[in-house]
């Protein structure tokens, strides 16, 4: 992401103009995933969208630290240009409104997931598995758990999951605290473990 | 060499233009002041805040003065700290000045510290450039960054970036 998708003139300019950036290492915590070393002049590898949650989050803070918007995992230059749109056209929004701010972001992202197709009973699903068992390009076939095909794109179903999971974050916990993310962040990337390698991965060194 | 030379200059230029490197105020009343954990720190006077070590000095009622990281400070105390700054320099600082230099290193992945401020909409904003992105030290950084000035209404939203490894080295 930091060589590819933040090259972006439209990204760069966003950012620099209309946010603060801040990063954070999240090497030591653990429930950060694991990765091969990865060297800022590798070649970037191949990608989906979503993929190493553990590894990766893109979050957006009000000035008083309150959390307003998610995106985990890896994003492409374009889909992390739309999270910023996405994002800044929300902070204007809660500057501008009268409504109650937590309403405005929660109400803001289950519009945003109905306009990107989810469905009713998907943007209320409470089990993430579940509801990437719904999704397009998963076809569930009779023959127990490994019973389960891929139609069409592969990736699809998981990207889509990604995108649910991500917004419904803040419909569940809109303003949420940084600091309490910070003290435990599991309540956004669960408590399992992932591991990321991309194909350019080229010292071994793990972590 | 010569990038070292810009660089060295273009600190020492911003330090001397804009302020010092410890925000000191006047005088402020002894209050409590406790860790994150909850924990009591001691009773004590703000003396000031270095912004590059983030590093907040107090003053003991023995005249003992204790410094402490302000991460490491409960949420109540930073959120006075916050108040305290934003009284010691409620105006938006000077315009940037910058030295002109190559940019195309910066975007190709290498960094340099960059010590001046951000031209709009006109906060405090040091950083440092890395991948074409202007980046706060932290959190509590950026959003002191992100918040406007009293008097006029350019808050800015905090891209927080939590990612696995060094941004500069391995990830």
């Amino acid at each position: 992401m930091r060589t590819v998708s933040f090259s972006e003139p439209q990204v760069q300019d966003l950012l620099n103009n209309q946010f603060v950036c801040a990063f954070t290492n999240t090497q030591g915590d653990p429930t950060a995933g694991g990765s091969i070393g990865h060297r800022p002049k590798d070649p970037a590898g191949d990608c989906v969208r979503g993929n190493g949650k553990q590894n990766v989050q893109t979050l957006f803070l009000t000035p008083a630290g309150e959390i307003f918007h998610v995106a985990t995992g890896f994003l492409s230059e374009r889909d992390l240009l739309a999270e910023i749109q996405f994002a800044g056209e929300l902070f204007q929004s809660m500057r501008q409104s009268n409504a109650a701010p937590r309403s405005l972001v929660a109400d803001a992202h289950r519009q945003r997931l109905a306009q990107l197709g989810f469905s009713q009973q998907e943007i209320d699903s409470e089990n993430e598995f579940e509801a990437f068992l719904t999704m397009p390009g998963f076809t569930a076939t009779a023959g127990g758990p490994q019973g389960f095909q891929f139609s069409q794109n592969p990736f699809q179903g998981f990207v889509r999951a990604r995108v649910l999971a991500d917004n419904q974050f803040s419909i569940r916990h809109p303003l949420w605290n940084w600091e309490a993310l910070e003290r435990d962040p599991t309540l956004l990337v669960g408590s399992g473990t992932s591991f990321f390698a991309s194909s350019s991965s080229a010292d071994g060194r793990d972590r | 060499m010569r990038y070292t030379f810009v660089s060295a200059a273009l600190v020492f230029a911003t330090l001397s233009l804009c302020q010092s490197a410890w925000s000191q105020p006047a005088d402020y009343p002894s209050r409590s002041w406790h860790d994150r954990q909850g924990q009591l720190v001691g009773e004590a006077v703000f003396v000031g805040y270095d912004y590059d070590s983030q590093l907040v000095q107090l003053r003991a009622g023995d005249d003992q003065l204790i410094e402490i990281s302000v991460k490491r400070l409960a949420p109540k105390d930073r959120r006075y700290l916050l108040k305290v700054l934003r009284e010691i320099n409620p105006q938006p600082l000077p315009p940037r000045r910058t030295a002109k230099r190559k940019t195309s290193k910066l975007q190709s992945g290498g960094s340099a510290d960059v010590v001046d401020h951000a031209t709009s909409p006109g906060r405090a904003a040091r950083g440092k450039m890395l991948y074409g992105i202007r980046w706060q030290a932290s959190v509590d950084q950026a959003l002191l960054a992100g918040r406007g000035s009293e008097t006029s209404d350019d808050d800015r939203p905090v891209m927080w970036f939590r990612v696995l490894g060094d941004l500069e080295g391995f990830m």
